[in-house]
């Protein structure tokens, strides 16, 4: 979180005396009238609309505006009322608030007037019991956050709880006002106040919609000044007095009805990308007297503001600790490929990532590379740098990372990233990498990075990138199998990993506490499978497929009855159950980079039998071939071949593909589980 | 108010300062059969505790440890909790490379300072001070120091010699002095050795010197990690924080001190007692008193924990729950304690230690070694215990959270060991049956019913407090058959100290049975198709510990489709071992077959030589759970 505060243009008024701020005549209607419980909440006893709710916010209301007072100067003030019906045990939950407040340097948020009352209907009669002081708690989380907790008395199912608190706060952007929850909403506005020295961005995200309404009203700071001495020249008296500042207000309000809960779902990016919220920027700010100071508001701005930046651009400067590293590298490769490739393996082998995701490094570049530790800006910057000392064409590449939520389309803004990686030009083509994942081979991004695009910045321009995968998951099971006359099936097989399904077993390696764990977890995965002598090859050969060789026994898997054997040949790779198990879906399907899983088989039937029945090859796909499958098997002498690929070619599916897409892995999943039968020739 | 939920992501701070040239603690002198099985080696670990007077203590420690490979990273993090009553100081830490050389150094402000309360908690004071070094290269060493002042000292803390799995320990010694009239109490657990004693004028001294403990290994169906390292667990005499003087030398004495701090705790206004009465006017016995009571507490409160200075011993009083609706498990069970006491029923403050795989107490040494509070309401016949946090969980239904174990009671004349129930074999039942009716094309439609009962009540309450969408929700991601969809479902229960829930579906399932040109594939078991079989162990180190028996059983009904008949029908099946017994048999009716299974899974302890028929006991399950039956057209 990046904070940027507001620095004031008049420090002259060292002297102001607070004497009141305005209070907003209210332009919009309050949905809520605070303490003024309706008797039809207070029986309500499911909610109408989403007969599951445990609880719902009946009303929510924000109204933030900014004012202005000695001691914090300009601070933006947000009053929240919110009331909340809970509807049986499980909303409980619901009984519990925090607050968090942020603080850094001077700077703080404070929150004021916090009040809340449980509702309960006892005898027909509305009960009202307050929040009492011991209710609340301050809890520092850490150095910069703050969490004011709260909890209401006598709670029960049917209360209804009803809380309102005002957060002063010396950041000027307001927080993401969220029109969606876990549960449904009934009605919620949220309203601000801008006056016409400051100027902000606004986004809608989330799938829910709501109206926005424009009005204007002049307002007014009023404030008190004593008598001063110019501390300088320690002459020229100035009077006390009472001063005014009038100016424009433009007053905004969102307003919704009826907002669903919100239910995540599986396959899906972070959850703060679909509930609906309207989100705000700084973009400039004119003080009364001073000068007009933008807050990038053009990618251009964006550039500069992190090409100047200490702890960002000016890093890339200087280095000279990187030199000797950089000649070595200059005097071993004869490629640019070759060059990058070996300041890649360079700072991955320097540097251990301490699994801190920044955009910003901590001190500077020369203290990170000393102790060879340092978090994804430090090393991702060391990366550009030393790729820059060997005479390629790299830039830092900022993004915002999938837990930190997508881009969000015409947003001009630097908040909104919060990680970099190092962008190499070979080839005419930009090539992304990370080095904060030893397993990462070259140009290829953990799914972290994934994310829509990114943007590039550099001392001359900044453009979009892309954060497609470079490669994809890919893994092909080979698999060469008998029957023996008594009966055993027994084969070898080799599994080869590529793309994404390399790292991801490399991955899955590394997080085991031994390579036999590994391996014997590998075993396990196998069901009704007797797995020997595994051996892997290139496990830390990170730019090789990664191979696994082993013996199975499957005799498990076969049925044999008298003179018939009955067995599926889809004896590894074989997809159980769909994955999409729910009936509909609301967001779309996320699976991060495209897969295509092969498996072949030939299968040797002992000579005396001979084929009874086999499944009919199929093919079939999604429309455009997004999703292929195909299954193909055949018989020739004594030998069954089975071939079968399964491809999803695009990583997102909108949620009207869905319904296809589930019907398309259940009809895998049907084929897949077909089988085949031999019987003993007489 | 889920509103902005904050990662509170553990923060890893580099090292931040150097140090002078400084050779110490090189991996070359670690003795080889230490590296064996070790991700991490605790090179030294040198702890002094001394009780300065019954409140007041101090804690002086250095801790180093090499770090082999990344898996042992965890072991290098450091975690050391505080709250109000003690104080951390002259915090310190350094990182040395392979060879022993310091490359940097940390103090205290370098370690992050967090709140501890988590997510759990709506406020508590405990906080943490933690850091955790990383380095690119393997092996590194850290050396970690500090010292803690307590004021208010309850109890002595344990020394655990192993931190955990896979890591040895070269050398750790611990040193503890006490002044003479207070005395020590200590034992030894895992292991037997004396240490020495030195006396002096005022205090006496205790000495306890280890070397070379090589690692061990965690083993499937192994005992709790506990069980099988050597620590040293201690108690005061005599102690007192905020002005509570105690002695724990005993388990009466340690309930006595306990009694006296919830002395007056149990007061409630005029109007609650004339209502409980009023409640319980028409039962017929104790035991139907105590139930409605307890569905009183489960309807007027909620849990809440707040916990603050010696509110972490002591409950808020039950006037207050009376008052605002929720408390913590202190607070509650104190709460409930009272609403009986109030209509004539003696219930007990009970503590006990919770969680599913926990290991018991150690019963011969008085001390701290609970984390949960409980109700004991003792009846002529037989006991009563009340889970008071848990607004749905059934009257006098414990579950595996703190199922068969030891409880210290608070009663008037002071703590007494009493153990929970456990439940037995026979109760502990998954059953179901199922008509299942299969097609022409192997589309399947079944009717089904699941009855859970006691510790298979554990799993299903989830499902039963459940909103009806996500009841679904649940169904379709916690029943184990490949592909079904749900047409309706239903579900009820009943019972309370043995609960029993009962859901009952009428589902699909689409391609059920597989078909090849002129032939039908039916599976037979329906639900759980998969059978755990647990992985080879090379030199098994530890017995087999189960801890829980019970019993599944399925019942279904295969109606066939016309026009096929039966070309292959699996045999019966029946296998029995000292783990347990599972038979299944096929009985052919005249619309199709009858499938029945039932396995048993007996509790116990078993030699580790078992451990291989173990495993083939359970492939020869999974094998025949396999078994399909073949219909061909006619």
């Amino acid at each position: 979180m990046n904070k940027i505060r507001l620095s004031f243009g008049w420090i002259i008024f060292s002297f102001i005396l607070w004497i009141g701020f305005f209070c907003p005549s209210l332009a919009q209607k309050s949905i809520i009238k605070f303490g003024k419980v309706s008797m039809d909440e207070m029986e309500m006893t499911v909610y109408p609309k989403d007969t599951n709710a445990r609880a719902v916010v009946l009303a929510d209301q924000g109204y933030s505006t900014f004012i202005y007072t000695e001691d914090g100067g300009l601070q933006l003030q947000t009053k929240i009322e919110r009331r909340i019906k809970i509807i049986n045990q499980q909303g409980m939950d619901w009984a519990d608030g925090e607050i968090f407040l942020y603080h850094s340097g001077n700077s703080k948020e404070e929150v004021t007037y916090l009040k809340g009352f449980t509702y309960n209907l006892v005898n027909g009669k509305i009960e009202k019991t307050k929040i009492s002081a011991d209710a609340k708690f301050e809890e520092e989380i850490n150095d910069f956050l703050v969490a004011q907790k709260f909890t209401f008395p006598d709670v029960k199912p049917g209360s209804v709880l009803e809380y309102s608190y005002t957060v002063t706060s010396d950041y000027p952007t307001p927080d993401p006002w969220l029109f969606q929850y876990d549960i449904p909403v009934v009605e919620s506005q949220y309203t601000f106040e801008i006056p016409e020295f400051v100027q902000f961005k606004e986004q809608s995200r989330g799938y829910e919609t709501f109206q926005r309404t424009v009005d204007q009203q002049n307002r007014t700071f009023t404030y008190a000044y004593s008598a001063k001495i110019d501390a300088t020249t320690r002459e020229g008296r100035t009077s006390g007095g009472i001063g005014g500042w009038e100016f424009l207000a433009t007053i905004q309000t969102y307003h919704a009805k009826d907002i669903p809960a919100f239910i995540s779902e599986p396959y899906m990016n972070s959850e703060d990308n679909y509930t609906t919220a309207i989100i705000f920027e700084l973009m400039s700010y004119t003080p009364k007297f001073g000068l007009h100071k933008n807050y990038s508001n053009t990618w251009e701005s964006v550039r500069k503001t992190l090409m100047e930046a200490e702890k960002f651009g000016l890093q890339l400067k200087g280095n000279n600790f990187l030199d000797e590293d950089a000649a070595k590298i200059m005097a071993e490769s004869k490629s640019d490929l070759a060059k990058a490739t070996r300041a890649y393996e360079l700072i991955k082998s320097r540097m251990a990532w301490n699994k801190i995701i920044r955009m910003f490094v901590k001190d500077n570049l020369r203290t990170a590379y000393k102790d060879g530790v340092g978090n994804s800006a430090e090393i991702n910057l060391l990366l550009v740098s030393l790729l820059r000392k060997v005479g390629l064409d790299a830039n830092p590449v900022v993004l915002s990372t999938r837990a930190n939520g997508m881009l969000m389309p015409g947003w001009v803004g630097i908040d909104q990233f919060n990680y970099v990686v190092a962008g190499v030009k070979l080839f005419n083509k930009t090539i992304l990498l990370d080095a904060t994942d030893k397993n990462c081979p070259f140009n290829l991004l953990p799914s972290r990075c994934i994310n829509g695009q990114g943007r590039i910045i550099s001392e001359t321009f900044t453009d979009w990138v892309d954060l497609n995968p470079a490669q994809i998951y890919e893994s092909t099971i080979y698999s060469v199998a008998a029957i023996s006359p008594e009966g055993e099936l027994k084969g070898s097989v080799t599994d080869m990993h590529k793309g994404y399904a390399a790292y991801e077993i490399r991955d899955g390696i590394s997080k085991e506490s031994s390579f036999d764990d590994f391996k014997s977890k590998f075993e396990q995965s196998k069901k009704g499978v007797e797995i020997s002598e595994l051996e892997i090859t290139d496990k830390d050969s990170i730019h090789k497929p990664l191979v696994l060789k082993y013996q199975a026994d499957l005799t498990g898997l076969l049925t044999t009855a008298g003179d018939m054997i009955y067995f599926n040949p889809m004896v590894f790779g074989l997809t159980e159950s769909n994955p999409f198990k729910l009936e509909n879906r609301k967001y779309p399907v996320d699976f991060i980079y495209p897969r295509v899983e092969k498996y072949i088989i030939t299968i040797e039937i002992p000579e005396e039998y001979s084929v009874v029945e086999i499944p009919k090859s199929i093919s079939f796909s999604l429309p455009e071939k997004t999703a292929v499958f195909t299954y193909s098997v055949g018989v020739i002498g004594n030998k069954l071949n089975l071939n079968c690929d399964f491809k999803i070619n695009k990583s997102l599916f909108a949620y009207n593909e869905y319904p296809a897409l589930k019907q398309f892995y259940e009809n895998m999943v049907t084929k897949q589980a077909e089988q085949v039968v031999f019987k003993k020739n007489n | 108010m889920k509103k902005l939920m904050i990662l509170l992501l553990l923060q890893a701070i580099a090292f931040s300062s150097y140090c002078a040239v400084e050779f110490k603690y090189p991996v070359s002198e670690i003795p080889e059969p230490l590296l064996e099985n070790a991700d991490a080696v605790v090179r030294l670990d040198e702890g002094y505790f001394q009780v300065l007077s019954p409140g007041k203590a101090v804690y002086k420690t250095k801790f180093v440890i090499t770090v082999l490979n990344k898996n042992g990273d965890e072991h290098a993090a450091f975690f050391e909790y505080y709250d109000s009553n003690t104080k951390i100081t002259n915090l310190s830490a350094k990182l040395y490379n392979a060879l022993g050389k310091c490359i940097r150094t940390a103090d205290a402000k370098d370690f992050d300072d967090m709140s501890a309360a988590g997510g759990y908690a709506l406020f508590a004071d405990y906080r943490v001070k933690y850091t955790k070094p990383v380095s690119s290269q393997y092996p590194y060493t850290v050396e970690f120091k500090f010292e803690k002042t307590i004021d208010g000292l309850l109890f002595y803390p344990d020394k655990h010699l192993i931190p955990d799995y896979r890591v040895s320990v070269q050398e750790s010694n611990y040193k503890v002095v006490v002044p003479k009239a207070l005395g020590l109490r200590f034992k030894h657990v895992n292991f037997d050795t004396v240490p020495e004693i030195i006396q002096s004028s005022q205090n006496t001294q205790y000495y306890w010197k280890f070397s070379n403990i090589t690692a061990i290994e965690g083993e499937p169906y192994g005992p709790p990690f506990e069980n099988r390292v050597p620590y040293i667990l201690f108690g005061a005499n005599d102690f007192e924080i905020e002005g509570y003087r105690g002695n724990m030398s005993s388990w009466v004495n340690l309930g006595k001190w306990q009694k006296q701090l919830l002395d007056g705790l149990d007061v409630l206004p005029e109007a609650t007692v004339q209502k409980m009465h009023e409640l319980v006017k028409n039962c017929a016995n104790e035991e139907e008193k105590i139930r409605l009571i307890y569905k009183y507490v489960q309807q007027k409160t909620r849990y809440v924990l707040i916990s603050l200075g010696i509110g972490g011993w002591k409950p808020f009083p039950a006037k207050v729950v009376d008052e605002v609706g929720y408390g913590d498990c202190k607070a509650l069970s104190n709460y409930t304690v009272s609403l009986l006491k109030a209509i004539g029923i003696k219930a007990h403050y009970a503590t006990i230690n919770s969680g599913k795989n926990e290991s018991d107490i150690i019963i011969d040494f008085p001390s701290k070694q609970s984390d949960h509070i409980i109700v004991c309401v003792p009846l002529e016949k037989d006991t009563i215990w009340l889970e008071c946090t848990d607004q749905f969980s059934p009257f006098g239904f414990l579950g595996m959270s703190t199922d068969d174990r030891h409880s210290l009671i608070i009663t008037d004349g002071g703590g007494k060991i009493v153990k929970t129930p456990a439940y037995p074999k026979d109760s502990n039942l998954m059953v179901c049956s199922s008509t299942v009716y299969v097609d022409h094309e192997g589309f399947g439609k079944a009717d089904q019913k699941l009855v859970y009962k006691s510790i298979f009540y554990d799993y299903a309450q989830e499902f039963l407090i459940e909103s009806s969408d996500q009841q679904k929700r649940w169904l379709l991601e916690n029943i184990e058959i490949p592909n079904f969809n749900i047409i309706n479902f239903s579900s009820c229960q009943y019972g309370d100290r043995y609960p029993t829930a009962v859901i009952t579906q009428q589902i699909e399932l689409p391609g059920y049975a597989t078909k090849t040109g002129n032939r039908l594939f039916v599976p037979l078991k329906m639900m759980d198709r998969e059978v755990y079989v647990p992985r080879k162990v090379n030199d098994r180190k530890t017995d087999i510990h189960i801890r829980r028996d019970f019993i599944r059983a399925d019942t279904i009904k295969y109606i066939l489709p016309e026009g096929y008949k039966i070309e292959y029908k699996p045999g019966d099946f029946s296998v029995e071992s000292v783990f347990g017994s599972c038979s299944s048999k096929i009985i052919e009716t005249s619309d199709g077959i009858l499938y029945i299974r039932r396995s048993e899974t007996n509790k116990g302890v078993f030699p580790k030589t078992e451990y291989d028929n173990m495993i083939d006991y359970y492939k020869q399950i999974a094998k025949a759970d396999k078994a399909q039956l073949v219909l061909v057209k006619q």
